[in-house]
């Protein structure tokens, strides 16, 4: 059968920085029958090729000078959907030793390869991989299609029939049933695999899961746990940080975070978490290098937001350095043309600048601009934005328009305690507790009504009202996740009493996608994913047919 | 957690060693292609690729070795340990190693069949076994063998040569103390040395990994054992 192996008709991606390695890895995958190789010199020519196709193996060399390295080629891949599971993405690296901080990440490749590259060696870990993605084809088709039910049930056959990277289906499993906060069946495979082996990745696991269930204090030892027998495990740190956030315990945020980063410098979420404890904790010379920090290594990625810039801009006028706040919003301006929400933030940060330097003509301007990018397009604004607006109506005494984005707030997210109280926060800061309490318990009362409203008529076999109620609420509240599993629960009912059609299961999936992260709506997901998986498949069954 | 000025220096050292080790790549790589066509060469011609292949793989299994103590001396290397079958394991180590003992007239055998599946950091275990093999490169006399047995405690893997075996002061188990710097001194030791730090990493339920020396096993001469416990 080896004779039979071969690289035909895969779509491979060499990246590497220097030519000759590119080369001669090329001529080396031509021996293997290769016949569709693509060479890239950097993580940027890279990203941008497997957006424009998926590529069956890549091969990805981890130092690739400048810009982008290897493991935020891979980040960058996973988080933009372009790395299939049924891809290969392999990490070559110059030293087998850099794998210690790389294995305790949270994005993995498929394979190590150390350099040099042995022809025989290559071919073999080539050969291998290969054969086991191919062996796994429905489990990929599971997981493309989103079913994550079957795709759990997928690897356990597997794992049950014996296959030999068993411990890397039930890891695969844990994490799926976490996403679907299916928390009993994770926690269970996580016990089964600590029996084999102390496991960092499921005691790792095993914290996140108390995490969720909210058992703070056995999540803290368990990611503590995690961190003695490997401090490099930089995930365990942002848990902890998290954790410790919800302690309010803002110092150990910080010092969580930084230890983190000292093991991995370059993830852009993680700097932005520390630079935001960090001005927490007023330190604002540190938050400053590190906002520039994000900018510079989110530079030309799908990681940078608009927010980086306007929150550097704030910091530096926390510092009095109002030119370079002016310049970094012109930037922002600049790089973010035609982005209303970026527009917005831009005006905000220019406002507050102008304001600090007695500008008040300039700082009008920017009040009236932000207001009118406001009502161009109120859905268009972030949370953070809105919040940061209603300071500003409070301020100018625009009390009208204040009362309206609170009550987008709140219709958005009317079970979510910690905008609530930004919220509150925003109001008490400027001395106005009293009406926020009233805003935002009628805005909050409005939507519990229509949600139970909804619900009954559902109960009373009233589906069409009750859909139409729902969509009605929709239009005003579209992110609320309440308000959005209780519509997916209206169409899949309808959908079984009716018959299905593709729309409507369009609708119903992105319902559910919309709320699957909340902890209080984690049973009704899973009753409600379920339904939706057995509709969906037999529609698909019937269109087969 | 790791102090700035650690961190620099691995940068550092990592940063060069990428770059030796592109150009060992393209070293070895070119004389991986000169040994495709030995026809018109002479003695000394195919004696001196016999040189050039041998001595950049030992250049290296050294900086591997380097790198790797480096790293545990700092408190910057954790081992990455997961399952993997062994069978693969001895495989590729024949793999990487034949063509360069095949120029020696030394060959080399895997006396094993079936899978077993372990647990060890499989970087470090190649690198282990390479380094091994290149020091029964200069004293074996025509064969290598490797080999693994599972048993109640543990998984030993051996290597085997026909050479003259270890003198008789080095035998027995290895440990970090009794390894002097006396010992140190030459190829030899400073790869013993690596080896014996990487095996006490390997540890599971309160037992750690060894490496032991002796003389005989099926071949008669150096016999290294690696032992990896359950």
């Amino acid at each position: 059968m080896a004779a039979l192996w071969s690289l035909q008709r895969r779509k491979i991606l060499i990246v590497d920085d220097i030519p000759e390695m590119r080369s001669m890895l090329r001529n080396t995958l031509f021996q293997f029958g290769a016949d569709n190789i693509t060479p890239a010199a950097t993580g940027e020519e890279a990203i941008e090729l497997m957006g424009r196709q998926t590529f069956d193996l890549v091969l990805c060399d981890y130092n690739l000078g400048e810009g982008k390295d290897g493991q935020q080629v891979l980040e960058e891949a996973k988080l933009r959907n372009y790395l299939p599971y049924s891809s290969v993405f392999i990490m070559v690296t110059a030293e087998n030793t850099s794998l210690m901080v790389m294995g305790a990440l949270e994005y993995q490749p498929d394979e190590y390869l150390s350099k040099p590259v042995n022809r025989t060696v290559l071919q073999g870990r080539l050969r291998k991989i290969t054969e086991k993605k191919d062996a796994l084809k429905p489990l990929s088709k599971a997981l493309s299609s989103g079913n994550k039910q079957v795709a759990v049930t997928l690897c356990q056959r597997y794992i049950e029939a014996g296959v030999k990277n068993r411990y890397e289906l039930m890891k695969l499993q844990v994490e799926l049933l976490i996403h679907d906060l299916d928390l009993v069946a994770a926690k269970a495979i996580c016990g089964k695999a600590l029996l084999d082996r102390d496991f960092l990745w499921a005691n790792f696991s095993l914290g996140k899961i108390a995490y969720l269930e909210r058992n703070y204090d056995d999540a803290k030892r368990l990611f503590e746990c995690v961190l003695s027998a490997n401090e490099a495990f930089v995930s365990a740190y942002d848990w902890l940080a998290k954790i410790y956030t919800k302690q309010g315990d803002t110092a150990l945020v910080q010092s969580s975070l930084e230890k983190a980063v000292a093991w991995s410098p370059k993830s852009v979420v993680r700097l932005r978490s520390l630079a935001e404890a960090s001005e927490i904790n007023a330190n604002f010379e540190a938050a400053e290098s590190l906002r520039k920090r994000v900018l510079r290594i989110g530079k030309n990625s799908m990681m940078r937001k608009s927010e980086d810039f306007s929150c550097l801009a704030a910091v530096l006028l926390q510092q009095d350095k109002h030119g370079e706040a002016l310049r970094t919003v012109a930037q922002l301006k600049q790089e973010y043309k035609g982005d209303v929400n970026a527009s917005l933030s831009a005006a905000l940060a220019e406002e507050k600048i102008f304001l600090t330097t007695s500008n008040l003509e300039e700082a009008e301007k920017a009040a009236k601009l932000a207001v009118e990018l406001y009502q161009s397009s109120p859905e268009a604004i972030s949370n953070e934005t809105a919040l940061q607006l209603t300071a500003l109506c409070i301020s100018k005494g625009n009390d009208d328009l204040a009362q309206n984005i609170v009550e987008q707030l709140v219709n958005n997210n009317h079970d979510d305690q910690t905008l609530l109280d930004q919220v509150a926060m925003v109001y008490k800061d400027a001395g106005r507790e009293d009406e926020i309490t009233h805003i935002v318990s009628v805005a909050r009362k409005e939507m519990i009504s229509v949600n139970n409203q909804g619900v009954k008529l559902l109960e009373q076999g009233a589906l069409f009202e009750s859909i139409a109620l729902f969509e009605k609420a929709m239009l005003l509240a579209p992110h609320n996740q309440v308000l959005n599993i209780n519509t997916a629960q209206a169409y899949i009912m309808a959908m079984k009493k009716h018959g299905s059609c593709r729309e409507q299961l369009a609708s119903t999936r992105a319902c559910l996608d919309f709320a699957h992260d909340n902890p209080d709506l984690a049973e009704r997901y899973k009753v409600l994913n379920n339904a939706y998986w057995a509709i969906a498949s037999s529609t698909g069954q019937k269109k087969n047919a | 957690m790791p102090s700035e000025n650690k961190l620099d220096m691995a940068t550092i050292v990592a940063s060069s060693i990428h770059d030796i080790k592109n150009s060992l790549s393209i070293v070895l790589n070119s004389a991986e292609k000169l040994s495709e066509n030995t026809q018109k060469f002479t003695a000394e011609d195919l004696h001196s690729l016999k040189e050039l292949r041998y001595e950049s793989r030992r250049l290296n299994n050294n900086f591997v070795q380097l790198l790797a103590l480096y790293k545990l001396e700092n408190g910057l290397y954790f081992a990455n340990i997961d399952n993997h079958d062994v069978h693969d394991l001895l495989e590729e180590v024949v793999f990487e190693n034949q063509e360069t003992l095949a120029l020696k007239g030394i060959s080399i055998a895997m006396d094993f069949a079936g899978s077993i599946e372990w647990f060890y950091d499989r970087e470090l275990m190649l690198g282990i076994l390479n380094t091994m093999i290149n020091n029964a490169y200069r004293y074996a006399k025509s064969k290598i063998a490797l080999s693994a047995r599972e048993c109640e405690d543990g998984l030993f893997i051996y290597i085997n040569d026909d050479g003259r075996g270890y003198p008789q002061r080095m035998l027995g188990q290895l440990s970090q103390a009794m390894i002097s710097i006396d010992f140190i001194t030459g190829n030899t030791g400073l790869g013993l040395h690596f080896a014996s730090a990487v095996m006490a990493l390997h540890n599971n339920a309160g037992r750690h990994g060894d490496v032991q020396l002796n003389n005989g096993g099926a071949l008669g001469g150096a016999l290294v054992t690696l032992f990896l416990p359950r």
